[in-house]
């Protein structure tokens, strides 16, 4: 495009497209039925909050790859819906056995048809695709929700036994129930050369993808041969949007018949919903922090790190961030799951900053706060950038779009990790407590372990708490972690967000009780 | 002295006499005036942001949101800073990026201009598929892949402006140096000895920089506009400097709490982009009377 071309568009052009957009925002609020107008026909339009970057259940990168995967792929089992309490029924398996702590007989269902010529799920799929993400082999990140798993032994051709090393709290609360326990036949992923990222070789789920424009959608389509519940959209329409207040727009203008909201637009939604729709508010499991990277030159000095810890009043992030819908946070591991802790072990204290600052000889500290495009990711790092810089560290905010965001720590893909340094992060979870703590591993470090924390007792410990199915004594263990976290002064807890959804009229959510929606078992109001 | 005939130096000579009846005639068009008025308004508002009571980047929550009153004349935004200020300061971004880019993009389409326009045809080749080359990568693409690279700052916007414009302006002066090259009074110089860069300086850039003005008069606003893009989109300057584009971005995060900040960040660029477009437009018409009858 010349810039005589992009002269009319941008001038003329967006006041014009402006006027009209606003003038139809503004007539659209007075016509509650619109939204129920996009769901004739069996299509759902929802937002997804990233493009897809992977769909393998060994490699999958963000929440959106899992949103999708849990579209085309039969998982093991799925969290009802509906519910205030995590209940993992199963899905593909037909039945669970628990036959002593280290032994699960399983069952599938039979019938579940692969797509393409890959026939039928077995149970030779299941020890295929399990044993597959366990294996160190294949270097799969989550290799850790199979971490106790010996072998799965195969029993009839739907039938097996998981044979675990020792004890695994995790199995039925976020491998089974997760990305983790999707099976897949062997023959498919050795066609595509052991592993895929976004085009699957194979489905099995309720849906199959029909297409993917690149960071314009995601069309899926019912896949007739599932048969494990009913399905009631034709076609899912998935829009990655980034901004969760261009969701909230898109949604109040009848572009989107489900999104998940901003933090900051939960008081006003709870209020009322747009559209004659429906606003629900969920209590989250993700986590927001400040990560500091401790390999980068500028932050190797603890006392850098504790010092920056100290110098930023949490509580007003949050309350900036969120404009008072969320409260700041003293770890990672959510209220109701063990582990959770409700106090930190430090205070907001400048001066006692600014003593540790001198003391490690950084009076002018010049440090990049990186952060992804989104309108909290920027109030909370101007006011991280406004603290600090009373504490003498000057923070530059350097922008990111998620796709380039999400690989600014991982090794794989590249150097940028060595000058990373501070940064805003917050990750989904399933509702256990290992899946919090199983990113900040020395085995993590370049992966999704971005502060490159290493310490050897946190990782005794993470390996201890997923063999422990005492709750107290695995409470205890994780807070521990958390303390060990916050003591290397990598991190900076800011909070668990809330999540708050918009369903618009006609269409029944199927949310789990964290918010997460499963999109396949939505209905029609 | 051949000099005595050479029209270019009788321009120059003139050039005061025409430069004051060229003001006179742009004043006098009411389109010009306004132009000039929205532009003066624009740098004085630029100019009189350092005298403002408010800090543009200091924070205060307590305030957010606040409705423009005595204190805040234009209210405040999501962080309790003044938008009034900020718009001021904006305005002071948006002029130094806006003019700093175009007269660099200026510079460089003149030197790549002339130099294709007088060097060898091999040069010209090169320089013209290196031209078309760049004027064919849209500019959102152009901006992404530039500042993933150098990170996000005032210089690369700076840098997509010109390589986006750059080539635009080297066209247009490559032509006009073709219908130059053998004019009569620049065969004439050559006789007499003068080299390719008094040639250029002295004889090809006077006679060819008017219309060029006035195409980077009309392109200031679009640089406007590609400058609060890119901060929209968080690859301009940096926060907490203010820039229209970023108190666009904050306007739009929470237009459902206050509107103010779309005020602040969309009418200065309204109004700047105007100013330019009309002077830019009035200066076409004062310089060539042809245009101005259509």
């Amino acid at each position: 495009m010349t810039v005589k071309e992009m002269t009319g568009v941008s001038r003329r052009g967006f006041i014009a497209s402006s006027l009209a957009l606003g003038a139809a925002g503004l007539a659209l609020r007075g016509h509650p039925a619109l939204a129920q107008v996009s769901t004739e026909g069996g299509r759902l339009r929802a937002r997804l909050y990233a493009d897809i970057s992977n769909l393998d259940p060994a490699f999958w990168t963000s929440g959106s790859d899992a949103l999708v995967m849990e579209c085309i792929f039969a998982f093991a089992m799925q969290f009802e819906t509906g519910t205030s309490e995590f209940n993992a029924l199963p899905l593909a398996l037909k039945a669970l056995n628990v036959i002593d702590d280290t032994h699960i007989g399983f069952e599938l269902n039979e019938g579940i048809l692969y797509s393409g010529e890959y026939g039928e799920m077995t149970a030779e799929d299941a020890k295929f695709s399990w044993e597959r993400i366990a294996d160190p082999a294949v270097q799969s990140p989550y290799a850790a929700d199979w971490a106790q798993l010996d072998h799965v032994e195969v029993t009839g051709r739907y039938s097996g036994t998981i044979v675990l090393k020792s004890p695994f709290a995790p199995l039925f609360t976020t491998t089974l129930p997760a990305t983790s326990g999707i099976i897949l036949p062997k023959a498919a992923i050795e066609a595509a050369g052991g592993q895929f990222s976004t085009e699957p070789p194979v489905t099995s789920g309720p849906y199959r993808i029909r297409e993917w424009q690149p960071r314009t959608r995601v069309v899926l389509e019912k896949n007739p041969d599932f048969k494990l519940f009913d399905v009631v959209f034709d076609e899912l329409v998935l829009i990655p949007i980034e901004d969760p207040k261009t969701a909230e727009l898109g949604f109040e203008a009848g572009d989107l018949d489900h999104a998940q909201t901003s933090i900051s637009s939960i008081p006003r939604f709870a209020a009322a919903a747009p559209n004659g729709g429906r606003f629900d508010e969920f209590t989250a499991l993700n986590y927001y922090w400040l990560g500091m990277n401790e390999a980068n030159a500028d932050l190797t000095d603890q006392k850098v790190r504790r010092a920056i810890q100290h110098g930023i009043a949490r509580d007003a992030v949050v309350e900036a961030a969120y404009l008072g819908a969320a409260s700041p946070a003293a770890g990672i591991i959510a209220p109701g799951l063990a582990g959770h802790r409700a106090e930190n072990t430090y205070n907001y204290d400048p001066d006692l900053a600014r003593s540790l600052l001198a003391e490690a000889g950084v009076p002018d500290l010049n440090v990049t706060l990186s952060i992804q495009q989104t309108a909290e990711d920027l109030a909370a790092a101007q006011i991280i950038q406004a603290l600090l810089a009373d504490i003498g560290v000057t923070v530059q905010i350097d922008q990111y779009e998620s796709g380039s965001f999400w690989s600014l720590g991982i090794e794989a893909d590249g150097d940028q990790w060595k000058s990373l340094q501070l940064f805003l992060f917050s990750f989904t979870m399933q509702p256990d407590p290992s899946w919090a703590t199983a990113w900040f591993t020395s085995e993590q470090v370049g992966v999704w372990n971005w502060q490159r924390f290493s310490n050897e007792e946190f990782d005794r410990l993470n390996q201890e708490a997923s063999t422990e199915l005492d709750t107290e004594k695995r409470g205890a263990m994780y807070i521990r972690m958390q303390e060990l976290m916050e003591e290397s002064g990598d991190f900076v807890f800011l909070t668990f967000e809330p999540i708050g959804t918009l369903t618009a009229a006609g269409v029944m959510p199927a949310m789990r009780p964290d918010g997460w929606p499963i999109l396949s078992r939505f209905t029609k109001a | 002295m051949s000099s005595a005939v050479d029209p270019a130096t009788a321009a120059v000579v003139k050039k005061p006499r025409k430069a004051r009846g060229a003001m006179r005639r742009l004043v006098s068009d009411p389109l010009g005036a306004l132009g000039l008025g929205l532009i003066v308004v624009t740098v004085l508002a630029a100019l009189a942001a350092g005298l403002l009571p408010h800090d543009p980047v200091k924070l205060n929550p307590m305030v957010r949101f606040a409705a423009p009153g005595a204190e805040h004349w234009l209210g405040t935004d999501n962080l309790g800073r003044d938008l009034f200020t900020r718009m001021l300061y904006g305005a002071r971004i948006a002029l130094v990026i806006s003019i700093g880019a175009t007269v660099a993009s200026l510079l460089v389409g003149l030197l790549f201009g002339v130099l294709a326009g007088f060097g060898p045809r091999w040069l010209d080749s090169i320089l013209l598929l290196l031209m078309d080359a760049m004027k064919s990568v849209p500019t959102v693409m152009l901006a992404l892949v530039l500042i993933t690279w150098t990170g996000p700052s005032l210089w690369a916007v700076v840098l997509v402006v010109v390589l986006v414009n750059g080539p635009t302006y080297a066209r247009i002066v490559r032509t006009q140096v073709l219908a130059l090259r053998n004019a009569e009074f620049i065969e004439a110089e050559r006789a007499l000895g003068a080299g390719f860069l008094r040639v250029a300086s002295l004889h090809v850039v006077p006679n060819i920089i008017g219309p060029l003005l006035i195409l980077a008069a009309m392109d200031i606003p679009i640089v406007v506009g590609i400058e609060a893009g890119l901060s929209f989109l968080g690859l301009g300057v940096r926060p907490p400097t203010p820039s229209w584009g970023t108190i666009l971005f904050d306007g739009f995060s929470y237009i459902r709490d206050s509107i103010w900040m779309v005020v602040a960040g969309g009418l200065p660029i309204v109004i700047t982009a105007l100013g330019f477009t009309f002077l830019g437009e009035a200066l076409r018409d004062t310089f060539d009377p042809k245009l101005a009858k259509r």
